[in-house]
């Protein structure tokens, strides 16, 4: 055990002599994390205030129904609403999605307000951008506020008619009143509707929670990825101790070879974890991520991961003969485990079977395991099946490293 | 283990395959004595190296380092040696001490002794002064002698150098074998593999001359030159010589054994001055430019030549022709 824990330290100070591994380490990791979280901040924003969803509006309409359903969509919480005027509005609404720089708008057509007064109907245009992640989300959002200006509508004629079934036409001078007062009485039994529908939730699937967006996305995914990407860079170590004869020369020394490999294994794990827990807590501290309330969740699958990329890091050092390939091969792996396990963007936005490889490989799992823990709010049992599955490819990597490890 | 032998090899023997690495070699080295393994490159010295080191596990055959099995008891054999592998195996971006203290720690050395034994390693590689700067600023021959000092730590009963020379300049050749000498001064048992025989011949107490595995001759230098019954040695270098004249040379009665490599030419003689005139026409007539004829005594490379018909001179890589290899104190 001893010389476990001097193979580990030394090889740290090996690593504390590249001045560039702290780069590597530590600030490219949070640089990333910082341009994704802005990047897919669109909708998502940081953990601690409800999503909001961004919609552009392009009112041609200068009657007063385009001007009420405006002022609902500027009322809107989650809207992060952008108003286009002048002539060429909806046009230039319709190219901000088309171009990809908003996600959604709707547009309210010049005769919106003439065609509601006339008593037929009206349609509002919804352009989306299939490439942002909130479009469906924001016209859910449209959605709701146009079916409440319809029941409100709908309920204003009510109240005329059945005025008029009991007392004959309605004065034109108390009209707007009965219209206001229906309007009212909506907007208060919309608070307390007479029906609602009660959700619970049985099983669990990804699809059925609005994706993680913002930093609490980018922190953990980042933090994966850069524990992932670097632990497994780190089998060139592996090559060059063996080009160099470093190692073979350890084995030339009254040490076991399990003391070796178990060193080898120890001191990826120490800078992961290392790594993953500077990367959290710089999370939390600047980038405002919320990581749930079970630390002892967190703790299970950062150790499990952490430990599933050191056995692999390890394998790829032990089957490569040199260090072009294993930097190769670690790259290509990692690249493709960030990119299939979901942590470049959400798997709840990609198609079943992407999700379904998504979780033949750690990543999918890990990210899964911190969406639990950030998003769900699950305790270390929730996330337990995870680290599970995530010590099972740790087990299988070690075992498959101890088989490969050579000395020359 | 037989007699007082530090290294006891029996038929030691390693297959790759349906390659034969090292064939039935047996070798004994007593306490004190520095012993080289002398052939050309993939003759099976590293290799056999590598066995007593516990490296590679024997096909056939039983080795014993200080008594101990080589493949029984390997961690007992590793505490016993000091192995200084041919390249510099030590981490280049940490100073000579922090490779010393790894070292010494990955032998065993107690905590309480490591640090007085680095200082009395780093005095004895004349490095105290540079101790605490990192090996990639060491010149080639300065992290030589702390890649030997990183094997001497833990006090072995036993070094093995591997090559240790090979493709550095002259002047750290000569001190490194100055060095090699000194620890055997000090009672340091020493297994030394090389291919240059003016190494061997300069340093070696017994040398044992291995070629494509198989261990030819062991002796003293004056034994094994005995064995050729050989009084002189001719060394021709010219320009347009064939296989000819070697085949014209070995049916006289007065040549021992000739080879030709390249342009040099040499003749085991048995009766060295009376050939001279004889073969100085023979060149002359077929059309050689003769550029100088050298005779010495008979010397490690007559007797390779002998051993096999072939030349273990590498002339790129051997010390230059009558340059000092050291100096025997």
């Amino acid at each position: 055990m001893k010389k476990v824990l001097y193979i580990i330290a030394h090889n740290l100070r090996v690593l504390r002599s590249d001045r560039s591994a702290f780069f590597w380490l530590l600030a490219m990791p949070l640089v990333f994390t910082f341009v994704l979280g802005i990047m897919i901040r669109d909708g998502g924003g940081g953990s601690g205030e409800p999503p909001r969803y961004a919609l552009t509006v392009a009112n041609l309409d200068e009657g007063e129904h385009g001007a009420a359903l405006l002022e609902a969509i500027e009322e809107a919480d989650e809207i992060d609403l952008l108003v286009v005027e002048g002539p060429d509005a909806g046009a230039e609404a319709e190219a901000l999605v088309e171009d990809g720089d908003r996600s959604a708008a709707l547009v309210i057509p010049a005769d919106f307000s003439a065609l509601l007064e006339a008593g037929e109907g009206a349609a509002l245009t919804f352009h989306r951008n299939p490439e942002r992640m909130n479009p469906l989300v924001t016209r859910q959002a449209v959605e709701k506020i146009v079916s409440r200006l319809n029941v409100s509508a709908l309920a204003g004629a009510g109240v005329l008619e059945g005025y008029e079934h009991l007392w004959g036409a309605v004065p034109e001078e108390r009209a707007p009143e009965l219209t206001a007062r229906a309007d009212r009485f909506v907007e208060e039994a919309s608070e307390t509707p007479p029906l609602t529908v009660r959700v619970e939730t049985l099983g669990r699937g990804p699809e059925e929670d609005a994706p993680a967006m913002g930093f609490s996305h980018s922190s953990p995914a980042m933090a994966l990825m850069y524990v992932l990407l670097n632990g497994l860079m780190a089998s060139v170590f592996l090559v060059t101790e063996r080009r160099e004869r470093t190692l073979m020369r350890l084995f030339t020394t009254p040490v076991r070879r399990s003391t070796i490999i178990v060193a080898n294994l120890g001191w990826r794990f120490v800078v992961g974890m290392i790594q993953i827990w500077f990367l959290i807590g710089f999370g939390a501290l600047v980038f405002r991520v919320d990581w749930g309330d079970s630390p002892v969740g967190l703790l299970a699958v950062t150790v499990t991961y952490v430990a599933a990329v050191a056995g692999l890091s390890v394998l790829i050092g032990s089957v490569a003969r040199t260090s072009r390939q294993a930097e190769s091969l670690s790259l290509v792996l990692a690249l493709t485990m960030c990119a299939l396990g979901g942590l470049w963007w959400p798997l709840e936005i990609t198609p079943r079977a992407y999700q379904r490889v998504g979780h033949m490989i750690p990543t999918g799992w890990a990210m899964d395991a911190m969406h639990n823990l950030i998003s769900r709010g699950y305790t270390l049992a929730g996330v337990a099946p995870q680290a599970l599955v995530l010590a099972g490819f740790a087990a299988a990597f070690t075992v498959a490293a101890v088989l490969t490890f050579r000395h020359e | 283990m037989r007699g007082d032998a530090i290294i006891d090899a029996e038929r030691l023997t390693k297959r790759y395959g349906e390659i034969v690495a090292v064939d039935s070699v047996s070798f004994e080295v007593p306490e004190g004595e520095i012993f080289g393994l002398l052939g050309p490159n993939g003759a099976g010295k590293t290799t056999t190296i590598g066995i007593l080191s516990c490296l590679v596990t024997p096909t056939a055959g039983s080795a014993r380092i200080c008594g101990i099995d080589v493949t029984k008891d390997s961690l007992g054999v590793r505490s016993k040696i000091g192995v200084v592998p041919q390249e510099i195996a030590l981490y280049p971006t940490l100073s000579a001490r922090d490779n010393l203290v790894f070292w010494g720690r990955m032998y065993g050395v107690p905590d309480h002794a490591l640090k007085q034994r680095i200082e009395e390693i780093l005095e004895t590689v004349e490095l105290s002064d540079r101790a605490d700067s990192r090996i990639d600023t060491f010149s080639g021959g300065m992290k030589r002698r702390v890649n030997i000092a990183a094997g001497l730590l833990h006090r072995p009963s036993v070094l093995f150098l591997d090559e240790p020379t090979v493709g550095i300049d002259p002047q750290t050749r000569r001190s490194i074998l100055e060095l090699v000498v000194e620890l055997n001064d000090h009672g340091l048992t020493v297994l030394y593999t090389t291919h240059y025989l003016e190494e061997a011949e300069f340093l070696c107490n017994r040398i044992g001359i291995m070629d494509e595995g198989k261990m030819l001759a062991i002796g003293t230098k004056e034994e094994l030159t005995a064995t050729i019954g050989a009084t002189g040695v001719i060394a021709v270098s010219a320009d347009g010589m064939d296989e000819s004249i070697v085949g014209w040379l070995r049916s006289l009665d007065a040549v021992a054994d000739a080879a030709l490599v390249e342009s040099e030419l040499t003749i085991n003689v048995i009766a060295g001055p009376n050939l001279l005139p004889a073969l100085v026409e023979k060149l002359t007539s077929s059309g050689a430019a003769v550029h100088s004829v050298d005779v010495t005594v008979p010397n490690l490379e007559s007797v390779f030549l002998h051993l096999t018909g072939k030349s273990l001179r590498d002339r790129d890589g051997s010390p230059a022709e009558g340059e000092p290899v050291g100096k025997k104190t």
